[in-house]
Parts: C-alpha cells; structure tokens; sequence
C-alpha cells in the first residue's frame, strides 16, 4: 500500500512525499536525492520568495515564479551536483521575474488601449486574502524595522533590473561574485560594476534614514 | 560586504524573511513538494525510457552468448541426410524419374 500521507502542506519537510515505503519501488539514489533537493529548497524557498516579491511587488506573481523556478530546477538540474544548485536556482528565477515583468509591460499596453477592460481586470485578480490580518499588532520596534525595510524595497524596486539582481543575490543571498554571475549570466566584471551602482544609489535614498 | 549599510539591509531582509505569514509559507511547502513529485516522476519515466532498450541489450548479449559458447559444437548433418541430398542433387536420378512411365509406378504400387 503506497504510503500516501496527507499532513498539511506546512507540516514540515518531506511530510507530504508519497513513497512506497518498504517496497522499494523508489532507489535509494533517487530518494537520496530528492531528500538533498527537499533540503535545498526549503533553506532558499522563504528568501526566493521575499527577492522575488521585492522584483515584482505581487505576492501571486512571486510565488508562481518561485514555483515554476523549483519545479524547473528538479526537472532539468535534480541531477547536477548540489552546489550549482543555488545559483541554477537563482538564474531560472531571474529568468521567471523578467518573463513576469515583461508579460505586465505588454499587458499594460494593451490595456492602455482597452481602459475598459482595466476595471474588470482589477477586480478579477483582486487578492481575497487581503483583508485577512495574519499577525498580532506589531511592537514598535517592529514596526521601524517594517518602514525600514519597506523604504529598502521601494528603492530596490526602483533600480534598474541588472543592479537590483545585483544587489539581492550578493546582499540577500550571501553569493559571492562568481556565484552571482553564474546566476546573472554575465562576467564578474559586469556584477561588480552593477552592484557597485546599487549600492551606491540605495545608500544615498535610504541610508540617511537608517 | 562587512559595511554597515550592507549588514543592515541584510538583516532587516532575514527579520522579513522569517515574519513571513503562515499562508505565504505553507503555499511555498506545497510548491516544494511539487517540484520534489518530480523529481519521483522523473525517475519514474526514465526507468520506462530504459527499461526496453535494457531488455533488448539483455537479448543481444544472450544471443551472442549462444552462438560464441566455447563448449558449444555446430550440428551436424547426419550421414543419413547426406545421403539423401545426394540422391535428390543427382540430375541422372531426376532425368531418370522425368523419363519412366509414372503411370507405370502408379499400378506397381497398386499390386
């Protein structure tokens, strides 16, 4: 009987994996594997998901192209030696938010033309969860480093792509410059020039207020 | 990246890291699990990928195996058969069977 366990979805790694426990249907390699991606994945998903949001500003958006970029990894990279995983990871991703953003760039001009279309679409694509509160009323330190980071994404969001990519993948990230720029696909060259720009520009918005 | 400005965006980047609401986390574990059903699958289709060509390998050495076995001796024709393609390959014997009466043979095999 294949152990299918139906835990929540947030129950914890591997608790919804359906293997045929016991009847060895699976290798050992393969679950060796899926066991190392499981762990890959669940230490980078929460952060992808932030650097994603940041890009995009849409939480839907995010996670699909977080989503997309797992699922591309465990089909096209499961294979490949653990440690090119993360900057595989984070290059499908780069990839998945510039397809998102140009898909928006082409649909706002469409709807330029079509202003009437604009209000249905809103209201379609309105998020349900919205007014949902998920946490308690926050502490006033809390609340300052919210406004901070805050302020940090709407400048990130400002910068031009390359810099901000730049900047999440050598800040938020921790990768280290040939990592960023096998994630990036360009030189090293060209992540130092970016990054060095980024940081220069957010430490002139934001570092004053800091 | 030891500068002040870079330590505090990271780590006001980790503090939203970790506050992430329970939906937002639980949509990101199913995502993972759907990526790791694929890793299964994957497997899955490439065991069938292999599983016919595995097959055909396993044949074609079982072949080779039979024809190239040391011990193993060609047959050979019995004496009996020889003979008897001889008969048959003799053009006299069949110039023979063409000339005779076949009507002949017919009624000595009657008596």
């Amino acid at each position: 009987m294949p152990a299918s366990v139906s835990l929540p979805a947030f129950a914890g790694p591997l608790a919804t994996l359906r293997w045929d426990d016991g009847q060895a249907s699976v290798e050992e390699p393969i679950l060796e594997q899926a066991r190392a991606l499981d762990r890959f994945l669940a230490s980078i998903e929460k952060r992808a998901f932030r650097m994603a949001r940041i890009a995009l500003r849409h939480d839907e958006d995010a996670l699909d192209s977080v989503q997309d970029a797992m699922l591309q990894l465990a089909r096209r990279y499961g294979r490949r030696p653990t440690e090119e995983w993360r900057p595989l990871f984070y290059r499908i991703l780069q990839n998945r938010i510039r397809d998102c953003q140009r898909r928006r760039r082409v649909q706002a001009r469409i709807m330029a033309w079509l202003p009437g279309l604009k209000a249905q679409e809103d209201e379609a694509t309105a998020d349900q969860y919205a007014a949902v509160p998920d946490r308690a009323p926050l502490p006033s330190e809390q609340l300052a480093a919210d406004q901070a980071m805050q302020m940090l994404e709407r400048s990130l969001a400002e910068l031009p792509g390359r810099q901000q990519e730049a900047f999440m993948l050598r800040v938020f990230e921790g990768l280290d410059v040939a990592q960023t720029a096998a994630a990036m696909g360009c030189s090293e060259g060209s992540v130092k020039t970016h990054y060095s720009r980024a940081v220069h520009t957010l430490r002139e918005q934001v570092g004053v207020a800091w | 990246m030891s500068d002040e400005f870079e330590s505090k965006a990271k780590a006001l980047f980790e503090d939203s890291v970790e506050r992430l609401d329970a939906r937002t986390r639980s949509k990101l574990t199913q995502a993972r699990n759907r990526a790791l059903d694929e890793v299964k699958q994957g497997a899955a289709r490439r065991r069938w990928i292999w599983a016919p060509a595995g097959g055909f390998a396993l044949a074609v050495v079982i072949a080779i195996g039979v024809v190239v076995w040391p011990g193993r001796t060609a047959p050979q024709p019995g004496a009996a058969a020889l003979e008897d393609l001889e008969i048959v390959a003799d053009s006299e014997n069949i110039d023979l069977l063409q000339d005779q009466d076949v009507e002949f043979y017919a009624w000595l095999d009657e008596q």
